[in-house]
């Protein structure tokens, strides 16, 4: 570990900046504690799953399928056809953090924590240039994964209280957490034209083949439109 | 309620086909790459978020389309506090709010 760890002020940036995430992960994974029990899942079940798996979608896909038994192969696929989008972003981040001085064990620790909100700012930072460490990445990744197993938890113990605290719909701080990042990284008229590709090919996809794989295929097609671009111009 | 040695295998395979997902990109030699991949790594932020965030606002799980709805229509304050503001604190609070907002009017 690197000294930044121990260094407060580091400590305090990665946690208000990961707030957003430890808010919308602990409501998220709260509703996801509250379904294991209702579906008669034991206790342990969510806390162990929020604690190894760690991964939003591919939890509740699973859920879904426990519950009626499926085969563990059926299981196994689709965990890792909804996660095979994490390869891209790792990929990323695997490339963006030869610039830092980041250790074989820190990048293996950090893959572990490595979620679509947790890239998306992590992307958004290291494409603005802000100065990062990897002990500013570890602790940031560490509080959103602690409030997902906590979001769990009491959502399993007081799983009679869902119906209630249903009505508002405040995970939304994922999807504007999102929509942030996207409006920050269309830094210029190549990147906001990527976007726009992406998302009319990714819902043209999603029309007519539904299917988790339809991000390598947007992102593709919009990586070669900005390549393109880059090119005539 | 299902066997406990199945959902114990349950959960072991998903953590390790997930960690694997994420990890191996981690194990790649990245140093010596051409330019074109340099290029697509730019571009890589905004084209997955791009794609995971904004169609899951437009078109159902079952391909159908959405319309109007409570998500979309919140996305708005977000977009325009987004711009402006460029701050994310300001950004997430419009889009909570005005999420509740038009729940409770709907």
């Amino acid at each position: 570990m690197t000294s930044s760890v121990l260094q407060p002020a580091t400590r305090k940036e990665s946690l208000v900046d990961a707030l957003p995430i430890v808010t919308g992960y602990f409501v998220v994974s709260f509703v996801f504690g509250v379904m294991c029990i209702n579906a008669g899942l034991p206790l342990w079940l969510p806390a162990a799953m929020c604690l190894f798996v760690y991964a939003g979608a591919a939890q509740f896909a699973a859920l879904a399928l426990m519950t009626t038994s499926a085969p563990l192969i059926t299981i196994a696929l689709s965990t890792l056809l909804i996660n095979s989008r994490h390869m891209l972003m790792a990929m990323y981040m695997s490339k963006r953090s030869a610039q830092l001085p980041i250790s074989k064990p820190q990048k293996l620790l950090y893959a572990f924590g490595l979620t679509d909100e947790s890239f998306a700012f992590h992307s958004q930072r290291l494409e603005n240039g802000r100065p990062t460490s990897p002990g500013y990445l570890l602790q940031f990744n560490t509080y959103c994964h602690a409030s997902w197993i906590a979001g769990a938890v009491f959502g399993a113990v007081a799983s009679d209280a869902l119906n209630r605290f249903s009505q508002f719909k405040l995970d939304y701080a994922l999807t504007a957490m999102m929509i942030f990042v996207l409006i920050s990284l269309c830094s210029n008229f190549t990147k906001a034209l990527i976007a726009l590709v992406v998302i009319v090919t990714t819902c043209l996809l999603n029309m007519y083949a539904p299917s988790p794989l339809n991000v390598f295929i947007a992102t593709a097609v919009g990586c070669g439109a900005g390549l393109c671009l880059k090119r005539t111009t | 309620m299902p066997e406990e040695n199945y959902l114990i295998a349950a959960v072991m395979l998903m953590a390790a086909i997930t960690y694997l997902t994420r990890a191996t990109p981690f194990l790649l030699k990245m140093e010596k790459s051409p330019k074109l991949f340099n290029d697509i790594i730019e571009y890589l932020p905004v084209a997955i978020i791009a794609s995971i965030t904004v169609p899951a606002l437009l078109v159902a799980k079952d391909g159908s389309l959405l319309g109007l709805n409570t998500d979309l229509l919140a996305a708005i304050p977000v977009v325009i506090v987004a711009y402006w503001s460029r701050s994310l604190i300001y950004s997430v609070c419009a889009g909570v709010a005005g999420h509740v907002a038009i729940t409770l009017l709907a």
